[in-house]
């Protein structure tokens, strides 16, 4: 063509075509497709050992001791254990429960077990605090759990402590009422391990950080155990917040309370750790009565909270359902007469929180902390304590878990759904649902259910809190990102 | 045939000699009158007096308006304009007569004026567009004919002016408010602007006294007194038009303080009191010309009248040369012949530097694109190592990078088998004239890229417009465009060095192109091999290119444009076959950046247009379209050229394909998964298309400016550009210097050292310990093996971005991890799972001798990881808390012996070698890396690879040893490869010795020779040997 066509040509197409390539993709939205970040890794952990501490019996040195034979105190009961593994699957598809050594914290061996198809122990009296190991065996993790009872239907020591054995870790929090003359209140640290350990404890109250002074720091030699009194270190708090830190290994933290008013013994409680410090945190709370809520903010900011509370019929009104926590603080709120509900506290900061429940039983009355705990994950073991009745509280979900029920033979029950509502607690009755015998019930959680549950242990005279016990090492992903 | 004339005979103010009236008369019959012209004032009182009051006798002069309505006028013919004293020729004003007669549309003939002694002074005159007086006349000039066949000229000057009578009743007589120099110009003037002609008729000659002769030559520069200003302004107000004398006056006033400001500058304060004094007076100017712009009637001349502003530049030179007057002994002395004055006068070459360099265009874009350039990166000057956005750290020595360029072997994280990137190469070879330091050139290239851009884009401007303003014009906005800019500030180093170079490759080959020279097109393959290695998005689009050129002139010469890009990266080309996702990549670390829309794109954004040094001042949400709205310009350019039609078509065409090329490439890059985001992946720069763009502009630009055209319509619409245009790129300069001194780069210096110096002295030791760096943020962990060299250049792998991807191009996922990588991910998972687990085995196996935990979660990762034994906390250092893995027994090593019982012992390499005492049982020799990327021999064999065995795992690197002592050797150079990559380096040391042009034989050719016949090359023999 000659120059003048081609000069049009051109003329239209410098005008034409930029302008239909902008038309066309102007506002074209990257597709969503490709633009994936590069997630993380999830990394399937080897299986290692599970350790259980069992704090041993409730720690009674400097009590204040009455000066009249009559104001005798009551011996401690004894505390039970009773321990129990249950079956799990390796990557290679080999199903075996762990082996189960069980040893008291100074070295002696009370019992080892190797693998087997399932093992519940008996209820075994132990004096001294107890050590339970699962040990792994290749690639099958060792779901291994113990539970120490202490019971006592009458006396000074009267009601009903039950913990699930606390997992060694390096950081433990607690939100618990301060030492008074009323409340006696331990905080019980145990080195399972082989190497000296330096325990670091901060403390926080109603304002402020409360300054331990030279008591914070304390070592712990292998296999040693002290006792840390909140009299002691934080006197006359009303409430605590405690962290205890371990430098060196890992440290079983685990704290004891119990309450006498005068002459009148009004329970007693054992607790492990509550959950680490989150911005949602759900504290489930399988037993009803009047409850107190312990808020405790770890950071520099004061913090804001509100709480809400989903019984089994739906939401459950609360007397106070806000507050706000100082920097560092520890706050209690009263919310008043509470059915067995799953609390919920959205903080605009991390926190943790615990609620203490009481009950009036036969005899006097008895008291339950409720930790919050973390979202249920894969397969967790909740032992039940022996001649106990005991309840599960399954906060508000989506979907459905499984529930596995261990009789005391060791055997396992099938899997029983457990559907999760939205908008209510679900209460389960393992003896009712799992069979009479059920020792222990295995919680299996799917990938994409976010859920939360709590046991409780009721006698006539006395209420417990049990606690989830974590999934052992070798269950689940870790998610991990390999930069370059 | 007989014709009556009216003289008139312009007095000045002198007196006439009766003596030289009475001769007038007697020479030439035809006069019948004489008229004395006197417009002074005191004759114009006079003149009103006599008006008022009839009875006053008429003087002897009379005023203009008189003239032309006095009776002599009437009888006569035709009115010949005289000076007193001026002598014509016997037969000038028949000779005058025969032309004017002879054409109806002819009104006015001038004669040749000559001097006294015979020098030429005027043979017709013009003006340049602008209104300044051009004589083709230079001063001293003898008559020798050379101006005899000049006839239709623009003006001539009033001595011996014949003009019809007719005319002169109508149209009035020059006028006295302007000087001798524009009067005759502008009677000239308004007589075509009438429809009349103007001629000059050589043959006629009239001489003219001596006196005053300076002013008919061309207006001249610098001023040689005050008055030549007045004269010229006077002349531009005359010529206004109506109802512009407003809008001329502020013309004039505005250039005359400009020059005003530039005499100041060029330290004559003379001529600036002369301009500013010119400026004052205008008012007054424009009073006096009042009345002659009432003859401004309609319609423009034709372009081809005026005299360019070259001619008057020599014009000037001529001028200035011999002192403005005419010498009285100008001619030329007997003696030595002193050619460099000649040379000057007489052609038009210059010679003499010109008064002021700071007002060449180029130097004022140089010296802008410096300040800015020294403004946004001054920080980059000192002690350390630059770091920051996509910039990675240079501090390596060039030993290593020497090594990294021959080697196949990336030692990122466990290593892998991945050919070097192009712009290693680019670099190494860059960096030898500043003693193999690639941070100090690089440092340099980035203080310096706004002035090279500028100036590599004027110099290759040349070929496609002349005009040095416009050269500079298009370096402005090649350097103000927003993806340069953008590329500058995130350091992105690819790209900055295709910006430098793509000028200099289009010049290359559009010279390759025209001349047909193979240097050329070598020298334009050098050019592409530093884009191909800077921009891997344009790889494709240089094949395309060449071979298309290739095609439709049929010459093979061009291969030489892809040569030496070939060579120089022809591993990296061969392996992005298999991972076309390379091509996508920009060199340099993963950045990515927010995605413009496509009409941002069009504008020359590369990123969305955000720059948060103007959210202090504007709206945040009008910053975008403030910053869009300043390359407007740009786009009206491209209108622009689209709809003229005298421009160079190829420019156009080239422009239009690059515009759109490049536009396309974008959508693709941007809007269609060419990129992805962070952690890694690859994050495809849409700068790579910009430059494309950018190129589009430069050639929309050129093509409408020029060729510069004179109509009133074209020449608003031009200046309106070259004011536009400049103005949006100065503006989009100063924002981003604004950005980068207020706000800060994200390129900075840093002096810390990517490891601890104990980590770091481990591994360049016998035990080649790695370290393994945690960091928690935000309740992410995240995880990197950390050797010295990571996060430097020697580890940023444009290949290996492209290998961590895959999928179809709607659907781009992540590649899993393989086995090694999930090895290290365990291994941290299992330190950090706070369980006490003993990870000191598998530490081990992977050479792994330090833990370094950072991040905002650090301390509690910190007591996490220290629950597992073996940890040693060392202390704090820069990098983080420093923890020392120490296993019961020997060190740590990346050399280890597995024997039967999985013990590990390590062996230390010195060198490439080690020792290995003897032992018993299956022993293995593992190394901490992925399988088949060393060369090991043992004992001096290549040693035998072990399968899977326990305490080896699969991917691992593991050998078999003999159970007696043995010597190890451990080495990652591929001979072939080396030799291959070698190859490839002379291929391109190859071109760039092509490319020096020696010679001139390639000059020779322009065009395909026809088949040469027998004639032909007899003829072409003969002329070899006439010339021999």
């Amino acid at each position: 063509m000659n120059r003048r066509n081609l000069r049009s040509v051109l003329t239209f197409t410098a005008i034409a075509l930029p302008g239909l390539m902008i038309a066309v993709t102007g506002y074209l939205q990257p597709l969503a497709g490709g633009s994936v970040p590069r997630g993380a890794e999830q990394v399937r952990l080897p299986a290692t050992d599970t350790v259980s501490m069992c704090p041993g019996p409730l720690q009674t040195e400097d009590d204040v001791a009455g000066t009249d034979e009559e104001f005798q105190t009551s011996d401690v009961p004894t505390p039970t254990v009773r321990t129990a593994s249950a079956l799990t699957q390796a990557p290679d598809s080999t199903i075996l429960a762990a082996g189960v050594e069980s040893r008291t914290l100074g070295g002696e061996d009370n019992y080892t077990v190797g693998t087997t198809n399932g093992f519940v122990s008996g209820s075994d009296e132990q004096q001294d605090p107890t050590t339970v190991t699962g040990v792994a065996e290749g690639e099958n993790p060792a779901l291994v759990s113990a539970v120490q009872v202490t019971r006592a239907d009458d006396g000074d020591w009267a009601g009903v402590a039950a913990v699930e054995c606390v997992r060694p870790v390096t950081h433990a929090r607690f939100a618990t009422s301060g030492a008074s003359a009323t409340d006696d209140v331990r905080l019980v640290l145990s080195n399972p391990g082989e190497t000296t350990i330096t325990a670091t404890t901060e403390a926080t109250g109603a304002h402020g950080p409360i300054d331990i002074g030279g008591d914070a720091t304390v070592s712990l030699e292998p296999r040693e155990q002290r006792v840390i009194q909140l009299g002691a270190i934080a006197a006359e708090e009303p409430e605590v917040g405690l962290t205890v830190s371990a430098d060196g290994g890992l440290i079983g933290a685990a704290l004891q309370h119990s309450k006498r008013s005068g002459l009148t013994a009004e329970g007693i409680e054992m607790s492990g750790p509550v959950a680490d410090p989150a911005r949602e945190v759900s504290v489930p709370v399988a037993a009803g009565g009047p409850a107190r809520l312990r808020l405790s903010n770890p950071n520099g900011e004061p913090v804001s909270v509100d709480v809400s509370a989903a019984g089994v019929d739906g939401p459950v009104d609360l007397a106070r359902s806000g507050t706000s926590i100082p920097a560092r603080g520890t706050v209690t709120l009263d919310i008043g007469e509470i059915p067995p509900a799953a609390l919920t506290i959205t903080a605009d900061d991390r926190v943790t929180a615990a609620v203490e429940v009481t009950r009036d039983g036969d005899g006097g009355t008895d008291f339950a902390v409720f930790p919050a705990v973390e979202k249920l994950n894969s397969r967790q073991l909740l032992m039940l304590p022996e001649d106990i009745d005991a309840s599960m509280l399954f906060g508000p979900g989506e979907g459905t878990l499984g529930v596995v029920g261990v009789r005391g033979d060791g055997s396992a029950t099938g899997q029983f759904p457990v559907d999760l509502s939205g908008d209510r607690a679900t209460e389960v009755n393992p003896a009712e649902l799992l069979g009479e015998d059920t020792a222990a019930v295995i919680i299996e959680t799917p990938a994409d259910v976010s859920a939360f549950a709590a046991g409780v242990a009721l006698t006539g005279r006395g209420v417990s809190a049990l606690t989830v016990p974590d999934a052992p090492s070798g269950i689940g992903y870790r998610n991990i990102r390999l930069t370059d | 045939m007989s014709f009556t004339v009216a003289a008139v005979i312009r007095t000045g103010g002198h007196t006439v000699s009766r003596a030289w009236l009475t001769a007038l008369r007697h020479h030439f019959p035809q006069i019948t009158s004489v008229t004395l012209l006197d417009d002074s004032r005191t004759a114009q009182k006079l003149a009103r007096r006599r008006r008022r009051n009839p009875e006053l006798p008429a003087g002897e002069t009379l005023t203009a308006a008189e003239l032309v309505s006095s009776p002599d006028l009437e009888r006569a013919d035709y009115v010949w304009f005289l000076s007193p004293d001026s002598l014509p020729e016997p037969d000038c004003l028949t000779q005058l007569h025969t032309r004017l007669s002879a054409a109806d549309t002819l009104a006015v003939v001038g004669p040749k004026i000559l001097a006294a002694d015979g020098d030429l002074v005027s043979v017709g005159v013009t003006t340049t567009a602008d209104g300044c007086r051009y004589s083709p006349v230079s001063p001293g000039e003898e008559d020798a004919g050379q101006h005899n066949r000049r006839e239709d000229v623009f003006a001539v000057d009033e001595p011996g002016m014949l003009v019809a009578a007719a005319v002169v009743r109508q149209l009035g007589v020059p006028s006295e408010t302007l000087s001798v120099s524009y009067r005759g110009i502008e009677y000239c003037d308004r007589l075509r602007r009438a429809g009349h002609r103007v001629e000059v008729v050589p043959q006629a000659r009239i001489a003219i006294p001596a006196e005053g002769i300076g002013r008919y030559y061309s207006s001249p520069r610098p001023l040689p007194h005050k008055h030549i200003v007045r004269h010229e302004h006077r002349y531009r107000l005359a010529t206004a038009g109506r109802g512009r004398s407003g809008i001329t006056q502020l013309r004039l006033t505005l250039l005359a303080v400009l020059k005003a400001l530039g005499n100041l500058l060029a330290n004559s304060p003379d001529e600036a009191a002369w301009w500013l004094g010119a400026a004052w007076a205008l008012p007054q100017d424009a009073h006096a010309t009042r009345r002659l712009r009432r003859y401004r009637t309609g319609g423009s001349l034709p372009p081809s009248v005026y005299a360019s502003r070259h001619d008057l530049r020599s014009a000037r030179r001529e001028l200035a040369g011999v002192g403005g007057e005419i010498a009285a002994d100008h001619l030329r002395e007997d003696g030595a012949l002193n050619t460099a004055g000649d040379l000057a006068e007489f052609s038009g070459i210059d010679t003499r530097t010109k008064r002021s360099l700071l007002f060449h265009p180029l130097v004022v874009i140089v010296v802008v694109s410096s300040i800015a350039s020294a403004l946004m990166f001054y920080r980059l000057i000192g002690p350390g190592a630059i770091t920051g956005g996509a910039w990675a750290r240079l501090d390596v020595p060039f030993s290593a990078v020497v090594a990294r360029i021959f080697s196949p072997i990336l030692e990122l994280g466990l290593g892998s088998s991945t050919p070097a990137d192009p712009l290693l190469s680019v670099l190494a070879i860059l960096s030898l004239p500043f003693g193999g330091s690639l941070d100090l050139m690089l440092r340099s290239l980035w203080l310096l890229a706004l002035p090279l851009a500028a100036t590599v884009m004027y110099l290759c401007a040349g070929r496609v417009v002349p005009a040095a303003g416009l050269r500079a014009l298009l370096a402005l906005i090649w350097i103000a465009q927003p993806a340069f800019l953008i590329s500058l500030h995130d350091g992105r180093v690819g790209t900055v060095l295709s910006w430098v170079v793509a000028p200099a490759a289009l010049w290359a080959l559009d010279r390759a192109i025209h001349y047909r020279s193979v240097a050329a097109a070598a020298a334009c393959g050098l050019a592409f091999a530093v884009i191909m290695a800077g921009s891997p998005f344009l790889i494709v689009p240089i094949i395309i290119v060449v071979i298309t050129v290739m095609v439709v002139y049929r010459s093979t010469s061009f291969i030489w444009a892809l040569l030496p890009g070939v060579g120089l990266s022809w591993p990296w080309l061969i392996a992005a076959i298999r991972q076309p996702d390379a091509l996508l990549t920009n060199p340099g670390r993963v950045l990515d950046y927010a995605q413009p829309h496509s009409f941002q794109l069009a504008l020359g954004w590369a990123t969305r247009p955000q720059l948060s040094v103007l959210e202090t001042w504007l709206p945040a949400a009008a910053v975008p379209w403030v910053l869009v709205a300043l390359l407007l310009p740009l786009l009206a350019a491209l209108v622009l050229a689209a709809l003229r039609v005298r421009n160079s078509l190829a420019v156009l065409g080239l422009a239009v394909v690059c515009y759109s090329a490049g536009l396309a490439g974008a959508i693709v890059q941007a809007a269609l998964e060419g990129q992805l985001t962070a952690d890694g992946l690859v994050a495809s720069f849409t700068g790579d298309s910009m430059l494309l763009i950018g190129l589009g502009f430069c050639g929309f630009t050129a093509a409408a400016l020029w060729p510069v055209a004179f109509d009133r319509g074209s020449r608003v619409r031009s200046y309106a550009l070259r004011g536009l245009i400049p103005a949006g790129a100065l503006l989009m300069i100063t924002a981003f210097t604004l950005q980068s001194l207020l706000v800060g780069t994200p390129i900075h210096r840093t002096t810390a050292s990517p490891l601890p110096a104990f980590a770091a002295e481990r591994h360049t030791g016998a035990l080649g310990q790695q370290t393994l760096i945690l960091q928690s943020d935000d309740d992410q962990l995240y995880g990197q093996l950390v050797i010295p060299e990571s996060n430097t250049i020697l580890t940023a792998s444009t290949m290996h971005e492209a290998r961590s991807i895959s999928g179809h191009p709607f659907d781009r996922r992540p590649v899993a991890i393989d086995d090694a990588d999930i090895a290290l991910a365990r291994i941290i998972g299992r330190l950090t799972s706070g369980s006490g687990d003993d990870t000191r085995t598998a530490l081990d196996q992977l050479g792994i001798g330090f833990v370094v935990i950072r991040g905002s979660g650090a301390s509690e990762l910190a007591q996490t990881v220290a629950v597992s034994p073996g940890l040693t906390r060392l202390g704090a250092t820069d990098q983080g808390l420093l923890y020392q893995v120490v296993p019961d027994g020997s060190p740590l090593s990346s050399v280890s012996v597995v024997a039967d019982d999985g013990s590990l012992s390590p062996v230390e390499i010195v060198g490439g070698r080690g020792e290995i005492p003897a032992g018993t049982g299956q022993r293995t020799l593992i190394l901490a890396e992925r399988a088949g990327l060393a060369r090991v021999q043992i004992n001096g064999q290549d040693a035998v690879r072990e399968e899977a065995r326990t305490g080896a795992p699969s991917w691992q690197a593991a050998y078999q040893l003999p159970d007696e002592a043995s010597t190890v050797t451990i080495s990652y150079t591929y001979p072939q490869y080396a030799i291959g990559v070698g190859i490839g380096w002379a291929l391109l040391f190859i071109s760039v010795l092509v490319a020096i042009p020696f010679g001139n034989r390639s000059r020779a050719r322009t065009a395909p020779r026809p088949a040469t016949t027998a004639s032909g090359t007899a003829e072409s023999r003969s002329d070899e040997r006439g010339s021999t």
